[in-house]
């Protein structure tokens, strides 16, 4: 529930309106999960394609792009583990809410959120950390290297290490689609 | 497709369309998508802890048995999923649920044994999938038990009604047709040597004295011989059933003729026809000439199913458009036979069972008039075909799908399963 409030507040702040079909992604996830995931991966390459972030070293991109982001990310969780709201689902709400008038509460309250709910060691900090190392050297060192093709390759050679990691971690069985 | 790989291939997808379409915020979900991943791995810890225990020890065929289980979480939180697998028992288990790190919980799922004879409980597989449904991991609760399934009361009750009528086959109290019938014929006084059970006590407290009911004996009812001559019994590919059938009629009327008013019945898939019953050496050359069948050369079916061919919805069509004569469903041969029988006789049936829905039916219908026993040639007896490794199989399961046949229809009315050379046996185990 928690990333379905995420994303319509998210369109609120952001003037993204077609954020507002997300609940139905939800709804559909609730029946079946599998098919929820399925439209899910539409939605959010369909909205990747209009929302328009040309650069991370402005304010208001960062923020705009950390909302899309975030709220979206919440989204999948909810998708993949269905009802829940509680206490927690509540303070975390509020923050949200927030973002309203503070886009950085909702920032805040993402992050808080996700990072309670999952497990994140000392490697995922390191990663993020060093995602923002390069991203702090290429506005510095190489200014023109920092336009978006560049940001964009730096996630994707960035999004390669995360996968390699989360390969290279436990042993566990999955569960297959459908 | 796993549900983890998708997620990682969707996020690779919005990396690439970030980089394509000039544009971060897709890309920035792509690696947040993977973090998230990551994160869920790391944080999965599947530990369950159990035990099963079975409610009642003796399980009685058909009759559901409780198992109980006690499910500890070690791990975090989880949606558990019970699955028994073990063969022979119909399982009934409860809905997936969620379990909370550290929760214990009890549940129960029911058992229900479908056959009898000695089985294998296998353990109960606990399947634990995360919150997210992204991983899972098995569990093996309890031991596999070797346990024995007792009949059922309705069992043992079917069993003794099919025992009572082969008993009636072969051997009665008199050890002859023709014995006493339920029709009272008079009540008199006690003689010495009639049996206790025939005291009529209302009539003995009313008149003071010992009364006996006397019932009429049969020896008027006529015998009838009913050989089926459809075309399932006339298929063989050396001896049909129906020559087998034939000779089988004709031993009979011979042996029956001297003393009983005989009559003969034969049908074929559409009609039948009637020889009203007589005694004598001349009935015998009648039924003789009537009996002037032949058999076809082709492949037996050798299928006994009481299930048809059609589905319900088809059968249902084709009874609308295509009318049987008569209004009957199936072939109308035997149905006619029987209705052709106007006076309460004895009916020796011959019949492969080839068409068991119909024969069952019709029988049924007339044993409420008529007293009935079926002489069956078992088609597997009269195979006469090549015999390879496929074929053998085809035979064996043909067999036992038989031997489930005839212990169906004795319970009907008494049924003889006979092979080819089941001629004079049969005849000497009825006493004539």
């Amino acid at each position: 529930m928690i990333g379905v409030v995420a994303v319509v507040v998210a369109s609120l702040i952001t003037g993204w309106r077609f954020l507002l079909v997300a609940p139905v992604v939800y709804l559909i996830s609730l029946k079946n999960r599998d098919l929820g995931l399925v439209f899910y991966a539409l939605l959010v390459l369909y909205l990747g394609s209009r929302v328009n972030v040309p650069s991370l070293f402005t304010y208001n991109g960062l923020i705009l792009a950390l909302i899309f982001a975030l709220s979206l990310l919440l989204l999948l969780d909810d998708c993949l583990s269905g009802i829940r709201f509680g206490m927690f689902e509540g303070v975390v709400s509020f923050f949200i809410l927030l973002g309203l008038l503070f886009p950085e509460a909702f920032l805040a309250g993402a992050f808080f959120y996700l990072a309670v709910r999952l497990k994140f060691d000392v490697k995922v900090v390191a990663l993020t950390l060093s995602m923002l190392g390069v991203f702090v050297l290429l506005k510095v060192l190489l200014p023109e290297v920092g336009l978006s093709y560049g940001q964009a390759g730096v996630m994707a050679g960035f999004s390669v290490l995360a996968l390699m990691l989360t390969l290279a971690g436990r042993n566990v069985k999955k569960v297959e689609m459908f | 497709m796993k549900r983890e790989e998708f997620l990682a291939t969707l996020a690779l997808l919005l990396s690439l369309e970030g980089y394509i379409a000039n544009t971060l915020a897709p890309a920035l979900l792509g690696v947040g998508i993977l973090l998230y991943l990551y994160g869920v791995r790391s944080g999965v810890e599947f530990n369950i802890k159990g035990e099963r225990r079975l409610r009642s020890h003796s399980f009685e065929e058909g009759k559901p048995v409780e198992a109980e289980v006690s499910l500890k979480n070690l791990g975090e939180r989880v949606r558990v999923r019970l699955i028994d697998e073990s063969p022979g028992f119909e399982v009934i288990t409860p809905k997936p649920f969620l379990l909370e790190k550290g929760e214990e919980t009890s549940l129960t799922y029911i058992l229900t044994p479908k056959k009898r004879g000695r089985l294998s409980l296998l353990p109960l597989r606990v399947v634990v999938e995360d919150e997210r449904g992204l991983y899972f991991e098995e569990f093996s609760i309890g031991n596999e038990l070797e346990v024995n399934v007792y009949p059922s009361v309705d069992w043992i009750k079917e069993a003794s009604r099919v025992d009572y009528n082969l008993r009636m086959a072969e051997a009665r109290k008199n050890g002859r047709m023709g014995s006493e019938s339920i029709d009272l014929k008079d009540l008199r006084e006690f003689l010495p040597g009639d049996d206790f059970k025939k005291i009529d006590w209302k009539a003995t407290a009313r008149i003071g004295e010992l009364i006996v009911r006397e019932f009429l004996r049969e020896e008027d009812s006529p015998v009838y011989i009913v050989l089926d001559n459809t075309r399932e019994m006339r298929k063989g590919l050396r001896k049909s059933k129906v020559d087998y059938g034939s000779i089988l009629a004709l031993q009979l009327a011979t042996a029956l003729a001297s003393k009983f008013r005989v009559g003969f019945v034969i049908y074929d898939d559409v009609s039948a026809s009637v020889l009203q019953p007589a005694r004598g050496r001349a009935q015998v050359e009648l039924i003789r000439r009537r009996l002037q069948v032949e058999g076809e050369r082709g492949l037996m079916s050798l299928r006994f199913s009481f299930e048809g061919g059609l589905g319900e919805k088809a059968g249902e069509f084709l009874r609308n458009v295509l009318p049987l004569r008569k209004g009957r469903r199936g072939l109308p041969g035997i149905y006619e036979a029987l209705s052709l029988l106007k006076e309460k006789s004895y009916v020796l049936l011959i019949t492969d069972l080839s068409n068991p829905r119909d024969v069952y039916r019709a029988v049924s219908m007339a044993r409420k008039r008529h007293r009935i026993m079926i002489l069956s040639p078992n088609p597997v007896l009269f195979y006469s075909g090549k015999l390879d490794e496929k074929t053998l199989k085809r035979l064996y399961s043909a067999y036992v799908e038989r031997e489930k046949l005839i212990e169906r229809f004795n319970a009907l009315v008494p049924t003889l399963d006979l092979g080819p050379s089941d001629y004079i046996k049969e005849l000497s185990r009825w006493g004539l």
